[in-house]
């Protein structure tokens, strides 16, 4: 299936989605005021890989901002990657923060708790 | 009588502000005043993790603005109707201060004065819980959803939110909001 490759703008993220390799990859901000319309495509992407995945996926996030609408969506992306991991695939979400960046380790924690999938909490360091 | 829009200016623009905007909010406008929000902070001397704080209230709140304000009728305009709404940010030696204005339906004055109160009598915990409740089991529409946004601003801030909402006409009411991000 083809990748997804999205350049990210001030208000959306740079998306990596690579089917083959299993690498899906999430960098940037998420502020746009429609999360569903900018979320849509990549859910439907998942919705497809997850019907043969490769043996091993690893998604990598890593957000410096992200607003509430987005925090759905993302959700939504987590969703599917757990439902594929209840079907037996290795999944791992590595979730980068920024140092002292508190809220951003808690969003993650909160992702954490709701999705039954491995978290690995990731900082950056300066 | 209906709500006074310039009194209310008046006495929120007293301090030192670093952002204002009063107007009606469209998506490009929305884009280029997060911008500013964002050069005017980079700009401040200030802790960092406090100015990210500052900077996600600003993104919720310019964006309840938009998403959730109701047209009135202004006087002197060429519109006849506009969803006016009014943004402040200042900051002081303790930290910032966010107070945004808008006017909203009967309707939702309902929703927001009981979610506002049950926010302000949360705890760090009961809002974490508040937050993934909403989170996980409430559908969302294009607008947003279930009052996440104002949840998220009060575990940022770590402060209580302060609000009033004054009856404009044609049950229309003012909503006015603020929050304090301290170091």
């Amino acid at each position: 299936m083809d990748p997804i490759k999205i350049e990210g703008t001030p208000k959306t993220p740079t998306v990596n989605f690579d089917g083959e390799k299993g690498k899906i990859e999430i960098k940037g901000r998420s502020i746009p005021e429609n999360s569903i319309e900018f979320y849509k495509p990549l859910v439907d992407w998942l919705e497809e890989y997850m019907k043969s995945p490769t043996e091993m996926t690893e998604v990598d996030i890593q957000l410096e901002y992200f607003n509430t609408s987005s925090s759905k969506c993302i959700l939504d992306v987590f969703k599917k990657l757990e439902a594929m991991y209840k079907g037996g695939n290795e999944v791992v979400i590595n979730w980068h923060y920024e140092e002292d960046d508190e809220d951003m380790l808690e969003a993650g924690e909160d992702y954490q708790s709701i999705i039954k999938i491995p978290f690995k909490m990731m900082e950056i360091e300066d | 009588m209906s709500f006074d829009l310039d009194k209310w200016v008046a006495e929120n623009s007293k301090g030192n502000i670093v952002f204002s905007f009063k107007g009606e909010l469209s998506e490009t406008m929305l884009t280029d005043l997060l911008q500013i929000v964002e050069d005017k902070l980079e700009d401040i001397d200030f802790s960092r993790k406090v100015k990210k704080k500052v900077y996600n209230v600003a993104i919720e709140s310019l964006q309840n603005l938009f998403h959730h304000s109701d047209a009135i009728f202004l006087n002197g305009t060429k519109k006849k109707t506009a969803k006016y709404s009014v943004m402040f940010i200042k900051q002081d030696n303790e930290g910032f201060k966010v107070t945004t204005g808008n006017f909203v339906t009967e309707e939702k004055t309902v929703f927001l004065k009981k979610h506002i109160e049950k926010i302000n009598s949360y705890n760090r915990d009961e809002l974490k819980m508040m937050y993934k409740d909403i989170l996980n089991n409430q559908s969302f529409s294009k607008k947003g959803g279930g009052g996440l946004g104002l949840v998220d601003i009060a575990r940022k801030s770590e402060s209580k939110i302060k609000y009033n909402f004054y009856s404009h006409k044609n049950s229309v009411s003012f909503f006015d909001f603020s929050i304090e991000i301290k170091q």
